[in-house]
């Protein structure tokens, strides 16, 4: 009998420990796991390093959870700045070690595919592989299990197939301890079927040594299977399946919601000092014990205006017959 | 035509970039959020409605029916011919696909090398901007990399603070001391092909592989263009370029934006 993966959001944030690397999945203000980031906060871990995009999850910043990223963009997409994240690194508090974004791909392609490095020709020319940039020694004195960071985030070296002295750049494997990704569809045995972008979820789910999938549904396993081609990220890397309706809120999912704007403003405008985002994050985190809280204060009005419409996955701003 | 049409700096600046597209019908381009969306999507209207535009999140020939404000939700996805992963649209550049990338800058200078990282010096920066997305891979691989920003001293400096994505001219990181050279001795492919502001131009020349003024927008003088740039310009081959015609500002205000999303107007 398959194991039983379905668990509470609060017990599957459990397994994440202090110093731990996390990756969120999703990309920027797209499918994010912002319900699993919620529950991160009220946790209160510590020394968190995430990977990739720093942007929604700001507010782990402003939380005192996130302290490191590696990764290629630290913003809030048309929002604006990340507010939390320039106290943090004005403050010292935070370590942000800029990479390439195909490098981030590639980071984690390497653990998944179980190589030790990969070459990667994406940032030659660019001060990303600038050595004085280079913030490894402050992200490993921050993971609990530091061996996971290499010692340098970029080694130069000279390509051994060729004759001509082709310098190649080495980027060495990232494991994440955890990777959370938020899905449409899952099956209760943790098949995973992605609307939309794949970002880099596939590759954090065969490199993280424990992946989390929270969900809008969960159907039965045969209903994906029926069209396996489809699927995305198979049952054998899957640990945890937990049910978190419109758990990407405020950003979008493709085929069902779109980005709530407001709430994105909002946040934006709050967090730009401290005694304003200690506000908000009393009303929107801390004040509210779970998702079923969360998606009563954000009320059904709001949910119904945001909600996709078929064949587009998105909610039309003009006439139907237009985009059709 | 030159009817003297009413348009903001910021629907200029669209145009202009739109028009860089002409050539390219049936090519391959690389589109970022904001401005860039907004020119691919004149060009396909009035002239290339064989431009194959992929988007950084993995979108690959996507079909914009409504302008979307991120790259990464179904306004994108729905209607492309593949929905992948981000590393596939962005190697599409390095394997040699690729003839354009569109590029927004903090800092820029006359070698078009790019800032969007930090401002200030190397050991001690003063803040953190948005970082480079997938710039660093378009722009050190696609035939024709076109920077989009607004003209100012601030932006248009001698030596760019940290260069994301490397120019004509960039520094070698991996052989100890940061030395520049010239970007081919690298191995990077193409390189910047026109900057495209609010008040002209910049296209770099091929022998000394600098900027110079090739267009001011009509009513704009070229000493204002001078005022705006921190880098020596030449301009001795500047010329008016074309008023921005009543079709293309249709287009734009009742085709591809006419919500006005982007607040172009």
């Amino acid at each position: 009998m398959a194991a039983n993966k379905i668990v509470s959001l609060k017990d599957a944030m459990s397994i994440i420990q202090d110093g731990d690397i996390v990756f969120f999945g999703g990309i920027v203000d797209g499918r994010r796991p912002v319900a699993a980031m919620r529950e991160v906060a009220r946790q209160q871990k510590k020394n968190l390093i995430t990977l990739s995009f720093l942007s929604v999850e700001d507010f782990l910043v402003g939380t005192g959870c996130i302290r490191g990223i590696r990764g290629c963009y630290t913003h809030l997409g048309v929002f604006g700045k990340a507010p939390c994240l320039h106290r943090a690194l004005a403050k010292n508090e935070l370590v942000v070690d800029e990479f390439g974004h195909v490098d981030c791909q590639l980071q984690l392609m390497a653990p998944a595919l179980g190589l030790p490095y990969v070459a990667s020709p994406y940032c030659i020319g660019s001060d990303i592989i600038n050595p004085n940039y280079d913030f490894s020694e402050e992200l490993r004195s921050l993971a609990r299990d530091p061996e996971r960071i290499g010692a340098k985030k970029y080694i130069f070296t000279e390509n051994p197939f060729s004759q001509e002295h082709e310098t190649v750049v080495l980027v060495p494997a990232l494991r994440p301890n955890v990777a959370v990704i938020h899905v449409g569809k899952v099956g209760s045995e943790g098949t995973v079927r992605i609307e939309g972008t794949q970002g880099l979820d596939i590759y954090a789910a065969f490199a993280a040594d424990k992946v989390i999938i929270t969900a809008e549904e969960i159907v039965p396993e045969s209903y994906l299977r029926r069209d396996p081609n489809r699927n995305n990220i198979p049952t054998t890397q899957v640990d945890m399946i937990v049910h978190v309706p419109w758990g990407a809120h405020p950003t979008a999912l493709p085929g069902y919601y779109d980005m709530d704007m407001e709430a994105l403003f909002a946040y934006q405008k709050a967090a730009r000092t401290e005694e304003d985002f200690a506000k908000w994050s009393d009303e929107w985190i801390f004040g509210l014990p779970d998702n079923n809280a969360y998606l009563a204060k954000i009320g059904a009005a709001k949910i119904m205006q945001l909600k996709a419409v078929e064949p587009f996955g998105f909610k039309p701003r003009t006439s139907i017959e237009q985009l059709a | 035509m030159s009817e003297n049409l009413q348009s903001s700096a910021q629907e200029k600046m669209v145009i202009y970039a739109a028009r860089q597209l002409k050539p390219f019908d049936n090519k391959q381009a690389l589109i970022g959020i904001g401005l860039p969306v907004l020119a691919s999507q004149i060009a396909k209207h009035l002239w290339c409605s064989g431009l194959k535009t992929i988007i950084e999140n993995g979108s690959f020939d996507a079909a914009i029916a409504e302008l979307p404000f991120s790259l990464f939700g179904g306004r994108i996805s729905y209607g492309c011919s593949a929905q992948l992963d981000n590393g596939f649209a962005l190697s599409g550049a390095r394997r040699g696909r690729v003839e354009i990338g569109f590029l927004g800058a903090a800092q820029v200078d006359k070698y078009g090398n790019i800032n969007t990282t930090q401002i200030g010096p190397i050991d001690n920066p003063k803040f953190r901007i948005a970082g480079s997305g997938g710039a660093v891979d378009i722009g050190c691989y696609c035939s024709n990399t076109f920077i989009v920003c607004a003209q100012s001293k601030r932006t248009f400096v001698e030596q760019v603070d940290y260069v994301t994505t490397p120019g004509w001219v960039a520094p070698d990181n991996t052989k100890g001391e940061r030395k520049w050279v010239p970007r081919e001795t690298l191995g990077l492919t193409g390189g910047p092909a026109a900057i495209i502001t609010n008040l002209g131009i910049m296209k770099f020349d091929d022998k000394t592989k600098e900027a110079y003024l090739d267009e001011y927008y009509p009513g704009v003088a070229i000493e204002q263009i001078l005022d705006n740039t921190g880098f020596k310009l030449d301009v001795s081959r500047a010329k008016e370029a074309e008023w921005i015609t009543g079709e293309e500002l249709t287009v734009l205000r009742t085709k591809v934006d006419p919500l006005n999303i982007y607040k172009t107007r």
